[in-house]
């Protein structure tokens, strides 16, 4: 076991309560295992949702955070696969998905270029397509886990998943209109409405430099699909090593400019302090940066929360990702407490920048019991997963170890 | 003139239907609530702490439902967990954003949330879906089902009936969310559903409007320019 401070060792929940339901009883037992991570940075699962997630795992399904706008995390057995099935892939509106017709769908750009441009969609798939593999993670993925608690939904491991994006790259096209050379920044804008006046628009914007990277597209496919609309389609950014605040949907035209975009979701939201600082202080306006490159992270997709295992041998498996470089190392412990051993799981795939490796680790449980299984992945950058990620207002960028509570008969 | 006496006629009673039925509606949202109080204040000889609280809380969860859904559904506050103080700046920032609530019912939302959903209680087990699974008139179909409709003739009915809530150009307004673009418009069934029997704040237009002007309406609203927020910025 992990060290649980003795109140919670105390607590009633992690007690099998004689002829209780087990799965409801490990459930509850995964929250006490996870929940001594409170010490340090908490995690906040609660029984019923572990138990919940292990179920999703089985039906490959997606658990529901909202429908109105929809908000969709995916089961992380789900995240097994190098690439994720479009329709298992999480899926985060600000503001409900706009009408789309990709047949009229048009995207210009303006500002400060020596051409403003409108582009068809027609008009995009006929420029030579740029393919590319890409992990897309939600700044508050992960936002479950810390403590003290914060406003915004709460996500816990799914709410990230790899795709092979395929479009224009987007410097190609401002090329194309001609970036006038004090330009610093590329806004975009969708076709999402808000639901009031009085609501901001999800407007962003990404540095000029990054928006001319050969990494940067107007994706039109996901997986070989046409971009599905949930997803942002016909048209939305990729931004390869980058959070998803910024692989904007529904592009329906860029602004290039001297300044960030403006607006609530570029100047307040989406920004994290340089220097974490602790809750109740806030931190100074001129120290907050907005959320770019994701922090090294890793993810086990097999054994599920909560799994029942049969003693023997087991595959420990997973996927790890990080924002600048690539993924080098994964371990995994399987034991408890602070000397708990680490072991180094065999890394599969390339190593490319803005995408996944998968991991695999054989274990076999010296006895039946209960197990928690940890994972941490170290970067190419030398960036390795803490164990608890500093707290933020807004709880974005988590990326503590990896936890699954199991149990082997 | 071109309009015969009897379209006008129409359109008078109409208009009158449509501002009965929204006049129906304004007490509810525009009605001076309660002042804030102290649970000793609110307790009157004949109700027992109990029943105050459970008053208030039907309150709460009526202003809850009447302002807050407009734009989204419950789970985007069930599933939240927050501290008193969270819970105020939460909805300070909804009020912020276009959400119509009241100085008193602000503070009884947000002490009824702070209660039921303290920053300690366990999250709420969530459900689980198939993405195919999922009909809602959030997600934009793949293609419209073509309707025929007078735009002109629509945009004339909006005017009148819609544009007091939903804003003159369809982006919404304080009463009615944005329609322009959105993915409700494009669910011919739903939409149809939601203008004949209402939706929480809105009326029900099924007998104020024929089919056709409920067409005539629609193909007004599905031929807005499609760059709405673009042009709006």
């Amino acid at each position: 076991m992990v060290s649980v401070p003795e109140d919670r060792r105390a607590d009633d929940s992690a007690r099998p309560p004689a002829g209780s339901d087990r799965r409801e009883f490990l459930g509850r037992a995964v929250g006490a295992c996870l929940g001594a991570g409170a010490v340090a940075g908490g995690l906040f699962h609660g029984g019923p949702a572990a138990a919940q997630e292990a179920d999703g795992e089985k039906a490959g399904r997606l658990i529901v955070r909202t429908l109105r706008p929809v908000n969709l995390e995916s089961a992380p057995a789900t995240l097994d696969s190098f690439l994720t099935p479009n329709d298992e892939f999480f899926i985060r509106s600000h503001h409900g998905a706009p009408t789309v017709n990709a047949e009229t769908w048009e995207i210009s750009v303006e500002g400060l270029v020596d051409r403003p441009l409108k582009w068809s969609i027609k008009d995009l798939e006929a420029m030579e397509p740029t393919t590319r593999s890409g992990v897309l993670q939600c700044a508050g993925n992960g936002r479950a886990n810390f403590s003290p608690k914060v406003p915004g939904l709460l996500w816990q491991r799914g709410a990230v998943g790899q795709a092979e994006w395929a479009g224009i790259q987007l410097g190609r096209l401002l090329e194309e209109a001609g970036v006038k050379p004090e330009a610093a920044h590329v806004h975009f804008i969708g076709g999402d409405v808000p639901p009031t006046p009085k609501t901001p628009a999800f407007v962003r914007s990404i540095p000029i430099d990054r928006a001319r990277h050969d990494d940067t597209l107007i994706a039109l496919k996901m997986n070989g699909e046409p971009l599905p609309v949930l997803h942002g389609g016909p048209a939305r950014i990729v931004v390869p090593g980058w959070a998803a605040n910024n692989w904007s949907k529904w592009i329906r035209k860029l602004v290039v400019s001297t300044e960030e975009a403006p607006g609530v979701y570029m100047q307040s939201g989406y920004r994290i302090p340089r220097t974490p600082v602790p809750p109740g202080v806030d931190p100074d306006p001129k120290d907050l940066v907005p959320v770019t490159w994701m922090n090294v992270k890793s993810l086990i997709t097999s054994p599920g929360l909560d799994a029942q295992l049969k003693r023997g041998p087991i595959e420990i498996r997973g996927v790890a990702w990080t924002g600048e470089g690539h993924v080098v190392k994964v371990e995994v412990s399987t034991g408890a407490g602070p000397d708990a051993e680490w072991r180094e799981a065999e890394l599969e795939d390339e190593p490319r920048q803005g995408s996944w490796r998968r991991f695999k680790l054989a274990w076999e449980p010296p006895a039946p019991g209960e197990y928690v299984l940890r994972a941490r992945a170290t970067d190419s950058e030398g960036q390795v997963q803490p164990e608890t990620s500093p707290w933020n207002k807004s709880g974005y960028l988590w990326n503590g170890y990896d936890q699954v509570a199991c149990r082997v008969s | 003139m071109k309009f015969p006496i009897a379209a006008a006629l129409i359109a008078v009673v109409l208009v009158l239907a449509g501002l009965g039925a929204w006049w129906m509606m304004v007490p509810e949202v525009v009605e001076a609530p309660a002042e804030p109080r102290e649970p000793e204040a609110v307790a009157v000889a004949d109700r027992t702490e109990e029943e105050d609280v459970a008053h208030r809380d039907l309150m709460a969860k009526k202003a809850l439902e009447a302002s807050c859904l407009v734009c989204h559904e419950m789970r985007m506050i069930t599933g939240l967990r927050l501290t008193p103080a969270q819970w105020t700046a939460e909805v300070d920032k909804m009020v912020n954003w276009g959400a119509v609530v009241s100085e008193g019912d602000r503070r009884l939302i947000a002490d009824y949330l702070a209660r039921t959903q303290p920053v300690d209680a366990p999250p709420p087990a969530p459900e689980l879906i198939a993405l195919a699974s999922v009909e809602s008139p959030e997600i934009p179909p793949g293609d419209e089902d073509p309707i025929e409709g007078d735009a002109a003739e629509g945009e004339k009915l909006y005017m009148t009936l819609c544009s007091a809530c939903h804003g003159p150009t369809g982006m919404g307004g304080e009463l009615g969310p944005s329609l322009a673009n959105r993915a409700i418009i494009g669910h011919t069934a739903a939409y149809n559903e939601i203008v004949q029997k209402g939706l929480r704040r809105m009326p029900p237009f099924g007998e104020v409007l024929k089919p056709q002007q409920q067409r005539d309406i629609l193909v007004w609203l599905r031929g807005l320019p499609r760059d709405a927020v673009a042009a709006a910025l």
